[in-house]
């Protein structure tokens, strides 16, 4: 049993004993397991709602949900893929969410205070390029390429989630990591054609 | 073959996806291909960086509290149950372990051994000894399968993945 002051040496522990461990009454593996994965929580409920408290109310109700549906978690998909089909069900169906999604790269900072002025560039390139490939993509596939790029999601598992093809996910990626290159070439291979 | 061929290749990859040879061939052999390949890698590695799940967890934090407080109120809190003792289910599987291995080893002594070596003669030592030797690897690992939990927690076993 994990006990709260035993949280901060837990890095190595995986998600479905904590999983196990929340259904049998440990609060302090919720607790590692909620921190662990708000931040991602977050930021898909920034893209639906387009405002911190109704994305921290959105936390608390992926939660709430998470918590309840807990002990059916038999590790048959990686936790973190379940968690965020919890979390984008939840963002669909709520009554406050707005019309249309926004991608992470178009209205929500999510820089990292530790990169280096290279990877500040590489990130700000990256950015331009997303904006770009989503242009002319519709809502629900904006997400798609979202999660591929900002939420590290294999193909399969973006499917599982949106309940998109794979195929489709797949050229959607596609696209856009060829403007990314091109970006790239442009930015980082001077006279280079890449 | 052209560097689009290729690259195109790469592109269409799957996250962890492994790279197929001959685009690793053409990469070894094509600087600017190779250098547009380390910046892809890098910035879908920077992309990714800020949401990557985080190893520790703050426990004051106020939203997690919130939904706990909702939880509980809404009586949805599962009920502690306290752990098995470690030293009562590994004496269980201990005792049936040994049983197990005592009855592989007392059978060709026994009248039912004889029988058997009577009727099949040397063709029953063989198979009987490879049979032992199975069951005693299922047990093993059905014991270890069984009790995963306690040998990461005990042995602080990471996952790798």
């Amino acid at each position: 049993m994990i006990h709260r002051n035993d949280v901060r040496g837990t890095a190595g522990i995986d998600d479905l004993f904590l999983c196990k461990e929340i259904a049998a009454g440990n609060t302090a593996s919720f607790s590692i397991l909620a921190e662990k994965y708000q931040k991602r929580i977050f930021s898909l409920g920034f893209s639906f709602f387009k405002n911190a408290d109704d994305s921290d109310d959105f936390v608390q109700d992926v939660l709430v949900k998470l918590y309840v549906s807990i002990a059916s978690f038999r590790g048959e998909s990686q936790f973190s893929t379940w968690l965020m089909r919890i979390a984008y069900n939840t963002a669909i169906n709520s009554i406050k969410r707005k019309r249309e999604y926004t991608s992470l790269a178009e209205d929500f900072d999510i820089a990292d205070p530790s990169d280096n002025p290279e990877e500040a560039l590489i990130r700000a390139c990256s950015r331009s390029a997303i904006i770009e490939a989503l242009e002319t993509l519709p809502e629900k596939y904006r997400v798609c390429v979202d999660m591929y790029f900002y939420y590290d999601m294999a193909y399969g598992d973006i499917s599982e989630v949106t309940g998109q093809p794979v195929n489709t996910i797949k050229s959607h990626v596609f696209r856009a990591k060829k403007i990314l290159r091109e970006h790239l070439g442009e930015q980082f291979i001077e006279g280079k054609k890449i | 073959m052209t560097c689009e061929k290729a690259f195109n290749k790469y592109l269409s990859l799957d996250k962890n996806e492994r790279v197929p040879l001959w685009v690793t061939a053409h990469l070894f052999a094509c600087p600017a291909c190779r250098m547009a390949v380390r910046y892809m890698t890098r910035a879908e590695v920077i992309l990714a960086q800020p949401l990557a799940s985080r190893p520790h967890a703050l426990l004051d934090n106020p939203v997690f509290a919130k939904a706990l407080a909702r939880i509980t109120d809404a009586g949805l809190s599962y009920p502690s149950i306290a752990p098995e003792e470690g030293n009562v289910f590994l004496f269980r599987w201990l005792i049936s372990g040994l049983a197990l291995i005592a009855g592989f080893a007392i059978l060709p002594f026994s009248s039912l051994g004889a029988w058997s070596r009577l009727v099949f003669g040397n063709a029953f030592s063989v198979p009987f000894y490879i049979l032992s030797g199975v069951a005693i690897t299922a047990y093993c690992g059905m014991f270890v399968g069984t009790n995963i939990d306690f040998f990461v927690k005990k042995f602080g076993i990471a996952p790798t993945a």
